[in-house]
């Protein structure tokens, strides 16, 4: 029975005209965030997506208000700007005062998504904004894409890979080496703003399909998992961004199954499954592999210990 | 007692609670670990819900606490696999309990949790929960349990403040003097968890991060006395959750993100104009001391070269040292003010004799 | 006094020196790392820079490549501003200025060494990664190329860094720290290479921690202790009397 469901909804993917859109649309966001994840890992800064996302919520309350419509390419643009600042004030705590890192990201997130529901609840309250309207963007409504919307997305995720590929050597040394980047002439303080506004974009295009609160997750979920595998920065970003797109699509499809269900939360149990596997299974730093060296190592010390203490006390 | 001050009540104490904690998180560091925290207390809630078959405090809070402990020990997990960094870790672990939660909650029928009501709590229908004993109405039970928890949080900071104080601020020396910094850690989390889902009922899993952490980051600029932080940590909390309930209550809006935003203008507030560490205050000091090496620098630099026989101009300086002509007539001018040099006739420089102490005190050559 | 410093400042009018450094001032928030440095580095040699902790030595290689802001003063390369030539100059970081779990292997950080060749829009090619090569082979780590670099040994990992170096082509090695902590076969290693570089002509300056060794491998020193001590050919300049100087507690530049 349950296999006759899943593969009417694999086959839906391609001839249902809905789950074309809500499959399209999950796998760009699980690529991008999953190969842009990787330079937000690399780079030490897992948790400012999080404070990252959670300031874009304010920015698409706004620019509803601002615009009235639904109008997908405007919210989206509220929700970079306030994303971008939020990152800016996270930053301006750390470097003007003694709060370090982690206070300053707890002080922009909580505060900003507070703004964010003020306005969520302002909006529901004067009748603007529908039930289903923008509190979609909480946990991610994939369901709700439409055509225009995931060609929108489509077109930032574009943008966001010709970037990727374009400025790939110079963000890899500004990520690997800053210092020795500027030696040779690099703006790395410059390829540092521009690489954090193509994972703001990222964070943006993820808000239709996995929501402001666990956006996180796949910004550092599909890059470790990939890490497991690869040891060259390229092949990591690929792999990286394949699982992004599969938790993207298996998630999205398992939420199509019921009504109503928000996306985020299956997308994330997905990838962190995908995580979980990587961790136990992969060659050479896979956890059973390592208990079967370990497990054979203790055998073969155990034979090299007897037989030793047989030529040493041929009595015993 | 009317519906008002029940919620105002609520609002207070949630605050006071969540920011006398918060003190100690921002200290050391665990600002994050109790966002994740915050947010895994969900899955317990639910769980809890589920087995008991409604929401009694006691089991939730359980249920809330094990979730903690959950958390960190996943996190630890994770994060000593060595394969992974702790900031990942956290960021890996928390969504993904929180997601099940999350899905628990929407799908499970017989847990009659709101999903909107675990972002931002429901903190507007606490006067409708009453509390009975033996059929004797008591009053709001938030404010009973928020009570009780203000009990408890205080006594766990009076009973403990030295070994929590040494052990913020010194781990070693509370390992050599054998305070268990250990034990300590776990118990600041259970606290945490604890608040945590105490304050779910009123503010949801999201905000209650920023009862945490705002109002304690803000008094940590406005003092370096762990017991004037903690205090001040409460009383900005407060202020917060009252004018935010003033805000809500105005704008017909979320009470607690009226809140949570309140706190985020308060803390603003002492962003800039806090004294000593304010924005503000820091500008001008900065701006004062970077012009003060500068008339050192210059000092010297006139010291070396009168010594070598060259002359010296405000505009030689210019010149030698890269600075704007301008800049340089006002180092030069700043100078003569406080008569550290001199001037002849034909411009040039020379230092007297306080001038020269200065120059010869910065560098014992 | 100021007769002797003009000549260890080797303030010769008219000749064109590798690094002119004027008047240099350089400050962090409030506190001085450097304070009125005059000097400059003579050509084909092997130049070490000692001082204590915080006497600004990392601070003035890194002055030099405009890494960190100047107070005041200036630097010139061959005549001619730093960002005017950095094809000339390669810069040897720490090791512990890197995080080595990052996923790339030897060959790959070599190759990083060209980029600056490769300039914005060109992809590093299949010349790009002959000569990476070419220039592990040098440091002795020719079967290491796809070796992840956090398998590598602390020795090794510096010699990938010196190799980085290499392939630039440089007239001039900036390098800090890097005998620090590495084991003998890379002391080697690297000390040869530093050699049959300066047989050519060019000029290594090094900051270094180990005293004992100074006399035996280097040409010519600079002692820093926040403002200058000295500088000059070892024989003249590294005596008892400038290293007292130099490491006195007391000698520190302060604001009051």
């Amino acid at each position: 029975m349950v296999l006759e469901e899943i593969v009417t909804i694999f086959f839906g993917i391609f001839t249902d005209y809905t789950l074309r859109y809500v499959a399209l649309g999950s796998a760009i966001l699980g690529i991008t965030s999953g190969a842009l994840g990787c330079f937000t890992v690399l780079r030490k800064q897992s948790l400012f997506g999080d404070a990252l996302s959670h300031a874009a919520l304010p920015g698409i309350g706004i620019a509803y208000l601002f615009a009235g419509t639904k109008d997908s390419l405007f919210l989206m643009l509220g929700a970079a700007v306030f994303a971008w600042f939020g990152g800016i004030v996270t930053l301006g705590i750390t470097s003007t005062t003694r709060i370090k890192q982690d206070a300053a990201l707890g002080i922009t997130l909580s505060v900003f998504f507070g703004l964010g529901i003020v306005l969520l609840t302002y909006l529901q309250s004067t009748g603007g904004a529908s039930q289903g309207g923008l509190d979609r963007f909480l946990f991610g409504q994939a369901a709700a894409l439409i055509e225009t919307d995931v060609l929108n997305l489509g077109i930032l995720a574009a943008g966001c890979f010709v970037v990727l590929i374009v400025f790939f050597k110079e963000f890899k040394i500004a990520t690997f080496d800053s210092a020795f980047g500027q030696s040779l002439g690099f703006p790395t303080r410059y390829l540092s703003a521009l690489l954090t506004s193509v994972i703001v974009v990222a964070v943006v295009i993820g808000l239709h399909t996995v929501g402001v609160v666990l956006m996180v997750s796949m910004l550092i979920t599909p890059a470790a998992a990939a890490r497991q595998w690869i040891s060259s920065l390229k092949n990591m970003l690929i792999l990286s961004a394949i699982f992004g797109g599969i938790s993207g699509v298996v998630g999205s499809m398992i939420s199509s199954t019921t009504e109503g269900m928000s996306t985020g939360p299956i997308i994330v149990i997905t990838i962190t499954t995908i995580l979980g596997i990587s961790l136990m299974f992969s060659p050479k730093q896979g956890y059973l592999f390592q208990y079967i060296r370990k497990k054979r190592q203790y055998q073969n010390n155990s034979k090299t210990i007897s037989s030793i203490s047989k030529e040493t006390n041929p009595r015993s | 007692m009317s519906a008002d001050l029940i919620i105002i009540g609520t609002a207070m104490l949630v605050a006071a609670n969540c920011a006398s904690i918060g003190a100690f998180l921002v200290l050391r560091q665990m600002a994050m670990m109790s966002d994740a925290i915050s947010h895994a207390v969900l899955l317990g809630i639910v769980i809890a819900v589920f087995v008991v078959g409604g929401r009694e405090t006691v089991p939730v809070i359980v249920g809330g606490v094990l979730s903690g402990i959950l958390t960190v020990s996943l996190v630890e997990l994770l994060y000593r696999t060595g394969r992974l960094k702790k900031d990942s870790s956290i960021g890996i672990v928390f969504p993904f309990l929180f997601a099940i939660g999350v899905i628990l909650v929407t799908q499970a029928g017989n847990v009659h949790i709101d999903a909107q009501h675990v972002l931002y709590g429901s903190i507007e229908f606490v006067p409708f929960d009453t509390l009975y004993v033996d059929e004797i109405n008591i009053g709001s039970k938030s404010l009973w349990v928020l009570g009780i928890l203000a009990i408890a949080n205080i006594s766990f900071i009076a009973i403990l403040y030295k070994e929590l104080k040494i052990s913020t601020f010194d781990a070693s020396l509370a390992v050599s003097v054998g305070m268990m910094p250990v034990l300590i850690h776990y118990l600041l989390m259970i606290m945490v968890a604890t608040t945590a889902v105490v304050a779910f009922e009123s503010v949801g899993a999201i905000l209650v991060i920023a009862f945490f952490i705002v109002p304690a980051a803000g008094a940590y600029l406005l003092t370096d006395r762990l017991s004037r932080m903690i205090v001040l940590s409460v009383g900005l909390g407060i202020i917060s959750a009252i004018t935010g309930y003033m805000l809500a209550i105005l704008a017909d809006v979320s009470i607690a993100g009226s809140m949570a935003t309140m706190a985020g203008v308060v803390f603003g507030l002492i962003w800039v104009f806090a004294p000593n560490r304010g924005l503000i205050s820091r500008w001008r000091r900065i701006s004062k001391q970077r012009f003060e090496i500068d008339v050192g620098i210059m000092l010297t630099h006139v010291k070396d070269k009168i010594e070598l026989h060259h002359q010296v101009t405000p505009l030689s300086i210019s010149s030698a040292l890269g600075w704007t002509f301008e800049y340089s007539k006002k180092i030069c001018e700043f100078a003569l003010e406080r008569k550290l040099a001199g001037k002849d006739d034909l411009g040039n420089l020379s230092l007297t004799e306080s001038g020269r102490k200065k120059a010869e005190h910065y560098t014992a050559n | 006094m100021m007769e002797h410093k003009s000549e260890h400042r080797n303030l010769q009018e008219g000749k064109v020196y590798p690094i002119e450094i004027r008047n240099l001032s350089v400050t962090y928030r409030t506190e001085p790392a450097l304070w009125n440095i005059d000097l400059n580095f003579p050509e084909g040699n092997l130049i070490a820079i000692v001082g204590p902790n915080g006497a600004g030595k990392s601070t003035l290689i890194k002055a030099v490549m405009g890494l960190v802001p100047i107070t005041a003063g200036k630097v010139n390369v061959y005549g001619k501003s730093y960002s005017k030539q950095r094809s000339k100059v390669a810069y040897v970081p720490q090791r512990g200025s890197v995080d080595w779990d990052f996923p790339t292997d030897a060959l790959d950080v070599v190759e990083m060494g060209l980029y600056g060749k490769l300039g914005w829009l060109r992809r590093p090619n299949s010349q790009t990664r002959k000569k990476a090569r070419e220039c592990l082979e040098k440091v002795g780590l020719g079967d290491y190329a796809d070796r992840q670099i956090g398998q590598l040994s602390g020795g090794q990992q510096q010699r990938v860094f010196v190799a980085r170096a290499l392939a630039q082509d440089p007239q001039i090695y900036l390098m800090d720290e890097p005998l620090n902590g590495v084991d003998a076969i890379t002391e080697e290693t690297i000390l040869s290479i530093l050699e049959n570089l300066r047989k050519e002509g060019k000029t290594i300056v090094m900051v270094h921690h180990d005293l004992q060794t100074v006399d035996k491998y280097f040409d010519w020193v600079v002692m820093l202790n926040r403002s200058l001590v000295a500088t000059g050919p070892i024989k003249e300049v590294f005596t008892k009397e400038n290293l007292d100087k130099a490491y006195q507690e007391k000698q520190r530049v302060s604001i009051r």
